[in-house]
């Protein structure tokens, strides 16, 4: 999808957190964001995701995106710093409730869940509830849901979000000390 | 996520691409960045400070002092008020 954002602005109260952003991003492009703290990039992922709304415009292969544009936001996979949506679930459950939630629960995508599920090193926790899972594990199983979305979909073009949080700064460290996260 | 998350999803992120999906995320470690973006935003206070593709920097070196080329940017971008 060719994404086009334009005069994007958000203000929380009295804070700006996005001002006059303006970029277009290809199809097949990989866009890393980047910035300090507090600059402004989880808003913007959260624009693209439809989680909050701004001012200006985004767009979706030329069709502009609200927060009520239903189709579209079926076609963009959110991954938040958060991500663990349904905690007593067990990780199959819950790659199953969103996969129900972007209506890709046939069983065409049951070969790509055990894929990711296998590539995540998922596969001994699929009973295990999310709450109990370690914040690596638990985002694994996140990312493993949303990845299976799009093969699920006959949508063309889906639009992978996915939200930055300390857990990357937390990777290696936690690995250092415990040999295992 | 541990190291093999980290490649299994690198992957999967390039295959995404690769099939013409638009990939957006953003981190703190710059060395993801650095492997894994055709693109690079950089926001600071809310507006877009750099914005272009990562082949533009790839022609630079590290730094003297080992720094990578986007730990140089931002420190140029650092010293050079918005």
């Amino acid at each position: 999808m060719r994404i086009t954002v334009e005069s994007l602005s958000k203000r929380y109260g009295g804070v700006r957190a996005l001002d006059g952003v303006s970029f277009t991003i290809e199809p097949g492009q990989i866009l890393a964001v980047l910035g300090v703290n507090g600059a402004g990039k989880t808003t913007l992922l959260r624009c693209f995701s439809g989680v909050v709304a701004g001012s200006g415009s985004i767009s979706y292969d030329g069709e502009r995106f609200t927060r009520g544009s239903m189709n579209l936001r079926r076609k963009i996979a959110f991954l938040p710093d958060f991500p663990i949506a349904f905690p007593h679930h067990t990780v199959l459950r819950h790659i199953g409730m969103v996969l129900r939630l972007y209506e890709a629960d046939d069983s065409a995508v049951e070969p790509r869940v055990l894929e990711l599920l296998r590539g995540f090193d998922l596969l001994p926790l699929i009973d295990t509830p999310m709450s109990k899972l370690s914040r690596g594990q638990a985002y694994k199983a996140a990312l493993a849901a949303l990845l299976a979305v799009k093969c699920g979909a006959s949508v063309a073009g889906r639009t992978v979000c996915i939200g930055h949080g300390p857990k990357w700064n937390h990777i290696f460290e936690a690995r250092g000390k415990s040999g295992s996260s | 996520m541990d190291p093999n998350g980290i490649t299994f999803l690198k992957r999967e992120a390039r295959a995404a691409a690769a099939r013409g999906n638009t990939v957006l995320y953003s981190t703190q470690i710059l060395d993801i960045a650095e492997t894994l973006s055709d693109r690079l935003l950089i926001i600071e206070r809310g507006q877009v400070r750099y914005y272009a593709p990562l082949g533009e920097l790839q022609g630079a070196t590290t730094g003297h002092d080992g720094s990578s080329v986007l730990e140089q940017l931002f420190q140029q971008l650092r010293s050079t008020p918005q």
